[in-house]
């Protein structure tokens, strides 16, 4: 089964995090990304630039709407994502508490929607 | 003479249901497609038992799922598993009677999938009700005081999260299994409880919960939580016939008839009771069977050992802090004739913000007042524990304690 991991964390807390502590953190996920590769599991999974950085686009009424910034203001970003292939849900939360960022953020964990269910 | 046999299929599908479909879900994984399979089974026997009753009724069911399993795999796409599942449903052995313990491993794979972390429990309730006790939506729904179409849409949801989430039947890892198993029996006796709270409990949640315990019991024996949870359903069955009038009005544990209480099964709990603490590992259900016990054992009101009570809260406190049971303690304090200590409890709680819109905290201090003789005080506090409380019986109970005490005021 296909399971996006999306990966919210507070960017404030990450921002306020030591050198030290982002390095080790950002090994631990390079360490991550290879155990997944080796179990032949990673399917695809990308760090995102932070939500500064953010366009939002709305269409409505055929006028395309422009905004800075993410979707809604929330208390934890969206940071990254990584997209697997598990066993089971069991398997794929296994895996979600693998990421580092699981120690201090939330991992939502979502079955993707594969079009032969239709 | 229709209407019976309508009533016994109805019993042997509440009674097998659980059974069934954990049969059926070790085949396909799918609770839907086993859902579909088990009604087209009872739906045959509707029409097929016209005429009479088979001499094993539930081993026809079971050879009629495996039969029409095997009608489906056919049907589906075939490959090498699904010949050799076929080949070996092929050799089951037909004709005797299901036994309670029969697809043992199923159902507690069934159990474990219906609460599942990933369900809350305002879903896993209702889902082990449906799936594992064999309760249909409409009686769900009016056991858990929820409307009909709400729950059937909720039970949709949940069902289809299974599937698309890929919730697996299976048993937990062992490094898992500890807090799966916990989970599990916070859904039990969260369902127990809703049968508790009902009048008559016409649904029998209470009996369903004991008997889904028990047979947990028999895969996973010697779980001293898992006994204790046990012991505590029993005990609390055990007083169902004197917790309620006819009228449906709630009796405090005070007032109850003590004569229609079941003492055979107050004396099956105590012994289960003593021999899991014999293990010596002691947990919360345990702790709160312990209390339930005494209760129990207490021929009249008066000769309760509050004091060990007291002593057993003070422990369950340590293992599982909350405000609620520190609340138990200090009217458990109060009962055993410590007030200062109840109201050094009380005062502290007071200050707690989580607890100062729980009524009971108010029929606390109520019941202090009224042990230091102080009415005024007491009928206050009363007032305010019925203006916060939301259970119509318990408000009821109080309302009436409330009149008697403005009475000897008067007088």
């Amino acid at each position: 089964m296909q399971y996006l991991m999306l990966i919210y964390d507070e960017e404030k807390a990450w921002d306020n995090f030591s050198e030290q502590y982002q390095g080790e953190v950002l090994d631990k996920y390079h360490q991550l990304g290879e155990y997944l590769q080796g179990e032949g599991i990673l399917l695809g999974g990308e760090r995102l630039q932070p939500t500064d950085t953010a366009t939002s686009v709305r269409v409505r009424n055929g006028e395309t709407l422009i905004s800075d910034g993410p979707f809604a203001e929330t208390k934890e970003q969206l940071g990254g994502f990584y997209m697997v292939e598990c066993r089971d849900l069991d398997h794929a939360n296994e895996v979600a508490a693998k990421i580092p960022s699981a120690e201090f953020g939330t991992i939502e964990v979502r079955p993707i929607w594969l079009m032969q269910d239709m | 003479m229709s209407e019976s046999l309508h009533q016994h299929i109805n019993r042997l599908y509440r009674q097998h249901s659980g059974q069934m479909l954990a049969y059926l879900c070790s085949i396909f994984s799918d609770i839907d497609f086993a859902e579909e399979i088990w009604h087209e089974v009872i739906a045959e026997c509707f029409d097929k038992w016209q005429n009479g009753l088979p001499d094993k009724p539930s081993a026809w069911l079971k050879t009629a799922a495996r039969n029409k399993a095997i009608d489906k795999l056919r049907h589906q796409q075939m490959s090498l598993q699904k010949a050799g599942l076929i080949k070996s449903l092929l050799c089951e052995s037909d004709g005797s009677t299901l036994q309670e313990i029969d697809f043992a491993d199923e159902q507690l794979k069934l159990i474990f999938c219906c609460c599942h972390p990933a369900l809350e429990l305002d879903k896993q309730v209702p889902l082990t009700l449906n799936i594992i006790c064999g309760l249909k939506t409409h009686e769900i729904a009016a056991a858990l005081l929820v409307n009909v179409k709400s729950l059937e849409q909720r039970l949709t949801r949940t069902k289809n999260k299974i599937k698309q989430a890929g919730i697996p039947f299976s048993i937990p890892e062992p490094k898992e299994l500890p807090q799966r198993l916990n989970g599990v029996l916070k859904t039990i006796y969260l369902l127990f409880n809703h049968g508790v709270n009902h009048p008559n409990d016409e649904y029998k949640l209470q009996d369903a919960a004991i008997r889904l315990t028990q047979l947990m019991n028999r895969m996973l024996p010697h779980h001293a939580e898992l006994n204790g949870l046990l012991a505590l359903m029993m005990f609390h069955r055990a007083r169902s016939e004197a917790r309620f009038d006819e009228a449906g009005n709630f009796i405090p544990l005070s007032l109850q008839d003590r004569a229609l209480w079941n003492t055979e099964l107050i004396g099956n709990a105590d012994k289960l009771l003593q021999q899991t603490m014999k293990q010596q590992q002691i947990g919360s259900y345990q702790l709160q069977a312990a209390i339930q016990g005494l209760h129990c054992l207490a021929t009249t009101p008066e000769t309760t050992d509050w004091q060990q009570i007291e002593g057993l809260y003070g422990l369950l406190v340590r293992i599982e802090p909350s405000p609620v049971i520190e609340l138990n303690a200090a009217v458990a304090a109060i009962m055993a004739g410590h007030l200062l200590r109840a109201r050094e409890l009380i005062e502290r709680l007071s200050k707690v913000k989580e607890i100062q819109q729980y009524s009971a905290l108010y029929v606390a201090k109520a019941e202090l007042f009224l042990k230091l003789e102080n009415i005024p005080d007491s009928i206050r506090n009363f007032e305010k524990a019925i203006a916060l409380c939301q259970v119509i019986h318990e408000k009821n109970y109080l309302n009436s304690k409330l009149a008697s005490l403005k009475n000897t005021l008067s007088h």
